[in-house]
């Protein structure tokens, strides 16, 4: 099975040492819902890292056109841009209140070889994940990447994987965005889903239910 | 914004880095590959690192259906296999488009590189994260005779920014069904591109080769 590439859990849940150092070297901060934590063109001053919260990854595009890259819903880590003083490429806003920790660029210079390699294997975790998203995109329809976008965020605050799974807090509009679809076209989908028997239901405001998960064995989803 | 990457041909940085390339060849073995031969093949777990020293080798995917899904063209600087570290399989696979020189370092030796080793080999993999997000966000906003005219560009240079003149005519050899499958459009439509490119005068099609004069192409780069 695949790791979830749009709606990402606990990025870091495998680097317990990375995190405990890195909140060693660092002072906490409190984001409000719908702050951004670092704009699009700014430069990182330092590195957060996201202990909890909802997190939407977003490139806007010279005409005004939009996309949600990501979300995250669990621990993960920015800031890698201001080692080699790049620009910032996407505003990362926060959907709810969210906790951090930010460690100012200086500090990196305290991380030991442990802490180095920890940070190349988080930094090729996300290449790995852009590089899926992108063959993703390619191979399966939108029918399939609504419902794998659901089932992503369903794990993320759900600790079983048994249907019939509620979920709720998840705009149409954030699937639309994570898409590139227009409002119309994710409804039309959504009604499908709930034909084809994978929905129960799906409002704004009484959230979604999933019926079914799409297996491997049922489509061709999931390399 | 200044994120003029380059796509299609993943120049991540390392050609100059001549610092980081001599310690690398510390810690591995030279091979020249010919071309058609495979540097790693998708399914096999990583055990190397692999350093493109020389030539052009084409990264593809095979989805579960047998479809190949060409990703990108690899070239000079091009460091692979950092997934090695996570004990991952080979994603996709890389065959060598030309003759291919590279240094292949075992994954253990990483134990052994400096501290300036692993900060450049984060600021590669953050780099090439930067690309892919370009490339993602270029998905959904640029038309695909932008895809097809950037793809051209970045195939005779790492990146058009690069080119020492405009003027110059540039040739490349690629069959429509290639470019079909790097852009991610019908071998259909870019037949119809490269026609309307041809009578605009900004390419030449001669059998599979094509002559082009980047200072018109470019006029075709939207994103």
């Amino acid at each position: 099975m695949r790791s979830n590439l749009y709606v990402l859990g606990d990025s870091l849940k495998n680097y317990e040492r990375f995190t405990k150092t890195f909140f060693s070297l660092s002072k906490p901060i409190i984001f409000q819902a719908g702050e951004c934590i670092v704009s699009m063109g700014d430069y990182f001053s330092g590195f957060y890292l996201i202990r909890s919260g909802l997190v939407e990854v977003r490139y806007t595009n010279e005409n005004g056109q939009t996309k949600i890259l990501q979300l995250h819903n669990g621990p993960f880590v920015i800031g890698a841009s201001c080692i080699d003083n790049h620009q910032n490429m996407l505003d990362y806003n926060c959907l709810t209140p969210v906790e951090a920790a930010y460690m100012p660029k200086e500090k990196f210079q305290q991380w030991d070889f442990e802490m180095l390699l920890d940070f190349s294997k988080i930094q090729t975790d996300k290449v790995r994940i852009l590089n899926q998203q992108i063959q993703d995109a390619q191979n399966y329809s939108n029918e399939q990447r609504v419902l794998r976008i659901l089932w992503e965020y369903a794990l993320t605050i759900h600790t079983t994987q048994m249907v019939p799974l509620h979920i709720d807090g998840l705009k149409k509009q954030t699937i639309a965005d994570l898409l590139s679809i227009t409002n119309v076209q994710l409804s039309s989908i959504l009604r499908r889903l709930e034909k084809k028997g994978y929905l129960l239901s799906h409002s704004e405001k009484q959230g979604i239910t999933i019926l079914k998960l799409y297996s491997e064995s049922e489509t061709t989803y999931g390399t | 914004m200044e994120h003029n990457y380059s796509h299609f041909s993943l120049d991540i940085g390392l050609a100059d880095n001549e610092a980081f390339v001599l310690a690398f060849l510390q810690f591995s073995k030279v091979r020249s590959y010919k071309p058609g031969s495979f540097i790693y093949r998708q399914g096999i777990p990583f055990q190397h690192f692999y350093l493109i020293l020389e030539g052009l080798a084409e990264i593809y995917h095979m989805n579960q259906k047998g479809i190949k899904k060409s990703v990108s063209i690899v070239g000079h600087g091009n460091l692979m296999g950092m997934s090695s570290l996570d004990n991952f399989e080979h994603h996709d696979t890389v065959q060598c488009k030309t003759h291919v020189l590279a240094a292949i370092m075992p994954r253990e030796n990483i134990t052994l590189w400096s501290r300036e080793m692993l900060v450049t080999l984060i600021c590669v993999q953050t780099n090439k994260s930067r690309h892919l997000l370009q490339q993602l966000i270029c998905a959904h906003t640029e038309s695909a005779a932008s895809r097809i005219a950037r793809l051209l560009l970045e195939m005779t240079a790492n990146s058009y920014r690069y080119f020492t003149s405009l003027d110059i005519p540039s040739q490349v050899t690629f069959s429509k069904q290639e470019i079909a499958e790097l852009v991610g459009v019908t071998r259909e439509r870019v037949q119809q591109i490269l026609h309307e490119m041809e009578r605009s005068g900004a390419i030449h099609l001669d059998k599979r080769a094509i002559i082009y004069y980047p200072n018109r192409l470019l006029q075709y780069v939207d994103c």
